[in-house]
């Protein structure tokens, strides 16, 4: 390797253009077999792969959704009353109104 | 409002449609492949690639780099029928005791096809590009994502590479 020279770079060169491999006609009526391809609507391959990708992303959505803070998702009346949004509306309004709302209900 | 549209359209894009760039393009996509993959892949391969060619032109945003990039998406092609056999097509068997063909006659050719097909991939890829196809080393760099340093250095070896073949089969006195 050490060995190389100027003089093989320019055999080299000159091997190279003077046989660059021809290359085979394209087959008659190529442009338009792509230009067919390219109309037909994408075939969606089912598989295994594709199959288990689907129930991870359901079993994935269906975690997030359990996880849900309380307000967010599954929400109970009585969770309601736990949460900050409920908290916020309590500390908003005045407890002499509150406490005749309460005695009202009940 | 239409000198905005005009700018916002890619450069593969421009010029009308498919047709322009089937034209433009074919020859040097048709030569590539037909250089460093199989050739009786060599159809499918070029559909494939015109479909990807087409397809992603829109992410093409700098015409300067759609000659590199077009050549990407060849490249890619039979990288991608590679891994699908799962396997680097091997080098053709050559007789070593071939006699010395004559420059430009068809055994030559055949001799050179064998030559390339002797090198390892990525070795063939930046001597196609770079050395048939006349692509310069910053646009083989962009084609195949690697440096221009790492271009030069891998055409280095493979000119040695090739030559030593060449060489030792005859093609090169």
């Amino acid at each position: 390797m050490s060995d190389w020279t100027p003089d093989k770079d320019r055999r080299l060169d000159a091997f190279l253009e003077a046989n660059d491999p021809e290359v085979p006609q394209a087959p008659v009526g190529e442009r338009e077999r792509i230009r067919h391809r390219l109309r037909q609507r994408p075939v969606w391959v089912w598989n295994w792969s594709s199959m288990g990708s689907a129930f991870a992303g359901i079993a994935a959505a269906l975690i997030v959704w359990m996880a849900l803070p309380v307000g967010q998702g599954r929400v109970t009346e009585e969770d309601w009353w736990d949460s900050a949004e409920a908290e916020v509306l309590l500390d908003e309004e005045p407890a002499r109104e509150w406490a005749m709302l309460i005695q009202s209900v009940d | 409002m239409s000198g905005h549209a005009e700018r916002s359209r890619s450069p593969a894009e421009g010029a009308d449609d498919f047709d322009l760039l089937y034209a433009r393009y074919h020859r040097l996509v048709r030569s590539v492949l037909y250089k460093i993959a199989r050739p009786d892949q060599l159809d499918d391969l070029v559909q494939e690639a015109f479909l990807k060619i087409w397809r992603g032109r829109e992410s093409v945003t700098d015409p300067r780099k759609l000659t590199s990039w077009v050549c990407r998406v060849a490249v890619n092609a039979a990288r991608d029928a590679w891994r699908a056999e799962r396997h680097v097509p091997p080098p053709s068997p050559l007789d070593e005791r071939m006699p010395a063909p004559p420059g430009g006659s068809p055994e030559a050719r055949e001799l050179l096809q064998h030559g390339l097909a002797s090198l390892s991939v990525s070795h063939r890829e930046v001597i196609v590009l770079h050395c048939l196809e006349g692509i310069s080393v910053d646009e083989v760099a962009e084609a195949l994502e690697i440096s221009a340093g790492t271009v030069k250095s891998r055409l280095h070896y493979a000119r040695i590479a090739l030559y030593e073949f060449l060489e030792r089969n005859g093609g090169i006195p």
